[in-house]
């Protein structure tokens, strides 16, 4: 299974099948950190502290949108979002997260 | 503290002098503080990001909240003309992403000193939204498209296209806050927020009138027969 799909599985069981319903907040935790880590190598893809805009672009391509420095490339869910945070041009940190704009 | 750059934040709200007398007006408010302070006491991070011209699809936005992640992060667009025309409707947004804020970190700080009712949700975790929760109109499903209209309404800066995220039980919060701040400063006027209600709500046509003319009518009527 790739990481694309398992990423997807976890969203379908947890927040669509209603697990969430009955997690404490350290399984919501976990959950959110085990979606982040697979966003950081979805389909064989690392991306990790430290690489460039370009490297990134260069891995997955450019991104959906841009806040100030950070990053969002769409999900298959569509409130949800992956994010890079850039610090002086240098990936700081990956995230999965929602996105409400108004 | 939970907030990152709290002060800058704040000062990078007043680009006029109308700004700057609601945002103190605000940040003075009742039931905006116990916002705040429910965020600024947990101990989880939220961001608070400044970005004149925020622009997305093509559309220069508002706002907007970024949160399920590791830190929150709350962004407002302080230029948007009608910030500027209407500093009101910057108060209105920053409330608007503040209600995002809580509902994130609800899961984290608990319901002690929590701001709201349990009726105040957002799009994305309301429990009668039965299909996949989405924003755009086009692709919410069927079944919510009612509850959608009646209870959520027109996104504020892509209403064609976009229901806005927070339902009627907020949305009267912010209309609320709003009211008092007008009455407070003298600035501003109404906002979309109270444009969207009146469109969920429309007022009934005066069937009062109409009834009253009726047994008018019928008095002198009667009045005539007997006479």
């Amino acid at each position: 299974m790739s990481n694309a799909a398992k990423a997807k599985r976890i969203m379908e069981d947890v927040f669509h099948g209603g697990q969430i319903d009955t997690m404490n907040v350290n399984e919501i935790i976990d959950v959110r950190d085990q979606l982040s880590n697979l966003w950081s190598q979805i389909n064989g893809t690392e991306i990790t502290v430290g690489m460039t805009e370009a490297q990134v672009t260069d891995a997955i391509g450019q991104p959906w949108n841009t806040i100030g420095d950070v990053w969002y490339y769409p999900s298959a869910f569509s409130q949800y979002h992956y994010s890079i945070e850039f610090d002086s041009g240098a990936v700081k940190e990956t995230d999965f997260v929602t996105l409400m704009i108004s | 503290m939970a907030f990152e750059n709290e002060t800058t934040f704040i000062d990078g709200l007043k680009t006029t002098p109308d700004q700057e007398a609601v945002i103190d007006a605000l940040f003075n408010d009742p039931d905006f503080k116990k916002i705040w302070d429910y965020l600024k006491n947990c101990q989880k991070v939220i961001v608070l990001d400044i970005r004149p011209g925020l622009t997305i699809d093509g559309v220069e936005r508002f706002g907007g909240y970024s949160g399920g992640g590791r830190r929150g992060r709350l962004i407002i667009n302080p230029t948007k003309p009608e910030h500027v025309n209407n500093p009101m409707e910057l108060a209105d947004t920053i409330i608007h992403e503040c209600i995002h804020a809580v509902m994130d970190l609800r899961d984290d700080c608990g319901y002690t000193d929590y701001p709201f009712s349990r009726d105040i949700h957002e799009l994305y975790n309301d429990p009668n939204i039965q299909g996949p929760p989405t924003n755009e109109k086009e692709d919410a499903d069927p079944r919510d498209k009612d509850y959608l209209d009646n209870h959520y309404g027109d996104g504020a800066s892509n209403p064609d296209d976009e229901y806005i995220d927070i339902n009627d039980h907020a949305q009267r919060l912010i209309i609320r806050i709003i009211r008092r701040l007008m009455t407070q400063t003298g600035k501003g006027d109404e906002t979309l927020t109270f444009e969207n209600e009146r469109k969920r709500n429309p007022k009934p046509k005066n069937k009062g009138c109409c009834a009253g003319v009726f047994l008018f009518l019928i008095a002198i009527a009667f009045v005539v027969l007997v006479l």
